[in-house]
């Protein structure tokens, strides 16, 4: 006959694995259960019944339980992992060591209160190392690189763990890591840029606010066709913007925890190109105007079809806020200390964004000679459909001729000058990113519609 | 509108004849709107008049195009957006969205680190054990978040913009709640089992029952009962603007969950269980429970709540986190009721339902 000490084990073991059959096995026929958040059973049928629907908590295979004790008669056994602290399970036994009562409380010392559970403490003892205390913050304040020092400021090749580990924490056992994540992307190369952390920083600091930020009351009345032209450009910014943030959003998910300043800098992003939605939008409602015509979308498409991070970057942090940023600084759209002040936020904003691309692509070109490849076939296809959107977009073009000039004459002549600077941005942002000579090799019908606005 | 004869003008300046100018005499939405600002300056609030401010029940607008701008027919159709206003509103979003703006913080220049007291070892140890869980958590609630947004319908472009702001936030989170463990000498310590788990809401209303209504709601109750468990303006201030940015996700979902129960009421038990799961009812261990209970997270928990680790103080410590629970319940039973859940009370586990008449506090 198996001692009390053995039966509880059992019972223990019974129950983390859920097998309620052998457990019943253990019950006498006149066991009580006593379970002070769920009142008290009594029989073998009613008690296995409870005992199948409520395992010591539905958390049972995550408790981690002591060795049975003896506590008088009676065996007593611990457990740790429960959502409301330490539990305690309590078994009596009859002579024939079944077992006659069931006791579970919360808290280690049963239904007398809350004693601690044995102090465990396993997690301070683990290798992980131990950091310089940080000083001399100076104004930037204490920023992820300052925090991030040592091995913890180390971002490996191949980021090798598949749930949420935060870099530099000791991980958890194989066990009890829990799912593995959706992630896709463990290679550095494909997410990284040394500037992530700094930009991250920057992004907070430059924040700005476009309520309370932006001299609403500074706009004049325009003539109707300058309103409505200015309009058609804000609709499609943010319309622009609208998109780039709804798909860079999405992409969150494909990146694992190990380059936590990739996905730190990107929220950043997605925070800024969130404002630019709002904040053209109020503009082109604030002053007796409206929004105008949608975009026709082919670049919509593509970067909805972005099939790798680098060419979604490619997209959205090079071309189009490399053209995007070029318009924010042409000094003849604006027509007031509001237009000039949305604009300069948002070239402020769109430098980061450069910044970000120009030291991804980087990165990403001298991992492996084939990727410069890969850039330039994601280039051309960018280049090819932002060709289409333009080529075809009349209410942008014509919203840009009279936005930009007091006559129509002047206006395509600006035009043709804010092309030439949209293209020169796109070149140099490329050139930074070791993508020499890009202009020598753009898509004919993209250097059309820059050369024939 | 623009008058018929300044269009007619610009046709005839000079390098004018190509211009069509037709897309000025089309608006989709009225023109002329001349909104103002309120006291909070000029917010989505103030611009939502109008034919601008009514958000279609139901869009087949699949295309991008901004609430209120005018349709091209040969816009590229991307297939991916909900058409049904339901699906993702708040009725919060633009009020949330522009607090968020206003109250956004600085883990490098808003934290006094500067005034970082010498700790006692245990108590920082279990600080550190404590962020090292919260930095590998509290991203999960923008990855979350993430996965949804380019389903979001252009007609409903708040909901997008308002989950910009959480991602935001949850960046900070992780990047606060790791600074302050490498800001005393400790460093991150022991990872656990995480929240990957919240990765597998497969609608929009899945994931605001378990992240919003569940997760976020517990993290902020954890968050708000920080003056218990910081030991330094440090620690406390970190808390408080963590909690000041949880009370905004919380209150997106549980104005979503609203929205959704007053329209479409039938979906009731649809979201019963959504948070069958998450209260560990269907099986597989509940989610919640790794979230604010694993045990590694409790123990420090206890430490920090009661001062220490020797047994006196750690009783006491222990004492404390049954109450940091039952508010954590207690308040997650009010949000059920505001959304119209409160006939859920008799649904809960037993274990949950007997620990909200404990007397822990």
């Amino acid at each position: 006959m198996a001692t009390k000490t053995e039966v509880a084990k059992q019972y223990v073991d019974f129950q983390q694995a859920r097998d309620f059959d052998g457990l019943a096995t253990l019950l006498a026929d006149d066991v009580e259960l006593k379970m002070p958040m769920a009142g008290e059973v009594s029989g073998k049928e009613a008690v296995g019944k409870r005992l199948r629907n409520q395992p010591g908590g539905d958390n049972a295979p995550q408790l981690q339980w002591s060795d049975p004790e003896e506590d008088g008669d009676d065996i007593k056994v611990s457990a740790t992992g429960a959502p409301f602290g330490p539990l305690s399970l309590v078994l009596s036994f009859n002579a024939n060591e079944q077992i006659t009562k069931i006791n579970i409380a919360i808290g280690a010392n049963g239904g007398g209160g809350f004693q601690p559970p044995p102090l465990n403490m396993s997690w301070a003892d683990v290798p992980t190392e131990r950091p310089p205390k940080p000083s001399n913050f100076g104004e930037d304040g204490f920023t992820l690189a300052k925090a991030d020092s040592g091995s913890y400021g180390w971002a490996p090749a191949h980021w090798p763990y598949q749930n949420d580990t935060p870099r530099g924490a000791w991980p958890a056992e194989d066990a009890n890591r829990g799912l593995p994540a959706p992630y896709t992307i463990f290679d550095k190369h494909e997410v990284w840029a040394d500037n992530a952390a700094d930009l991250y920083e920057l992004g907070i600091r430059e924040r700005w606010i476009p309520a309370t930020e932006v001299s609403w009351g500074s706009i004049e009345p325009l003539d109707d066709h300058v309103e409505a032209a200015l309009d058609q450009v804000f609709t499609n910014i943010s319309e622009t913007q609208y998109n780039s943030n709804q798909i860079l959003m999405g992409w969150l998910q494909e990146i694992s925890y190990g380059f936590h300043e990739v996905k730190l800098y990107l929220s950043t992003q997605v925070f800024d190109q969130a404002r630019h939605v709002e904040a053209f939008r109020k503009r082109a409602l604030a002053n007796g105007g409206g929004l105008g015509v949608q975009m026709p979308g082919f670049m919509h498409r593509t970067v909805y079809a972005a099939f790798k991070f680098t060419e979604l970057i490619c997209y959205i942090n090079i071309l189009r806020a490399s053209f995007l940023l070029a318009l924010a600084e042409n000094e003849h759209l604006p027509k007031s200390e509001a237009d000039r002040q949305l604009f300069g936020h948002t070239a402020n904003d769109l430098q980061r964004h450069l910044a970000f691309g120009v030291d991804h692509l980087k990165h990403y070109i001298r991992h492996d000679t084939i990727n410069l490849s890969h850039v330039n076939t994601w280039l051309a296809r960018g280049e090819a459909m932002m060709a289409a959107d333009l080529r075809r977009d009349k209410p942008l073009r014509e919203a840009l001729i009279l936005g930009l000039g007091e006559t129509v004459e002047e206006g395509k002549e600006r035009l043709n000058e804010l092309r030439q600077a949209q293209l020169q941005k796109y070149v140099k942002t490329l050139e930074a990113a070791s993508v020499y000579k890009r202009e020598e090799s753009l898509v004919p019908a993209f250097q059309r519609v820059i050369d024939e606005p | 509108m623009v008058k018929a004869e300044t269009l007619e003008m610009l046709r005839k300046e000079s390098a004018g004849e190509d211009l069509d100018l037709s897309w000025i005499d089309k608006p989709a939405a009225e023109r002329g709107l001349r909104v103002t600002r309120g006291k909070r300056g000029l917010t989505l609030e103030d611009i939502s008049v109008g034919t601008y401010g009514n958000p279609p029940e139901v869009t087949r607008n699949q295309s991008g195009r901004m609430r209120g701008s005018a349709p091209r027919d040969d816009a590229q159709n991307l297939g991916r957006h909900w058409m049904l206003k339901s699906e993702s509103w708040s009725d919060s979003s633009m009020m949330i969205y522009e607090e968020a703006l206003q109250r956004q913080w600085s883990s490098a220049t808003d934290i006094p680190w500067e005034e970082m007291p010498e700790m006692d070892d245990d108590l920082e140890l279990a600080m550190s054990q404590l962020c090292t869980f919260l930095t590998q958590v509290e991203f999960i609630a923008g990855d979350v978040p993430g996965k949804f947004a380019p389903n979001i319908s252009a007609d409903h472009f708040e909901t997008g913009l308002f989950l910009a702001t959480q991602i935001m936030d949850e960046a900070r989170h992780l990047d606060v709640f790791r600074k302050r463990a490498l800001a005393n000498g400790i460093g991150l310590l022991q990872a656990g089992p995480g929240a990957i788990g919240l990765l597998t809401a497969e609608s929009f209303i899945d994931m605001t029952a378990s992240l919003h209504l569940v997760g976020e709601g517990f993290i902020q109750s954890m968050f708000r009962m920080g003056e218990l468990f910081a030991h330094s303006e440090v620690d406390k201030r970190i808390f408080r603007l963590a909690a000041q940015d949880e009370s905004r996700h919380v209150a997106f979902g549980v104005m979503h969950m609203k929205h959704l129960l007053d329209t479409e009421p039938e979906r009731k038990e649809e979201v019963h269980t959504y948070l069958d799961r998450m209260e560990g009812r269907v099986g597989a261990s509940s989610t919640q429970a790794g979230l604010t209970g694993g045990g590694d997270t409790s123990e420090a928990l206890a430490i920090l709540l009661g001062g220490g680790k020797d047994e006196k103080r750690l009783n006491e410590g222990y004492k404390k986190l049954m109450a940091v629970r039952r508010r954590q319940f207690t308040e997650y039973l009010h949000r059920l009721e505001v959304v119209g859940l409160g006939d859920r009370k008799e649904r809960l586990p037993e274990r949950i339902r007997a620990f909200l008449d404990a007397d822990v506090a």
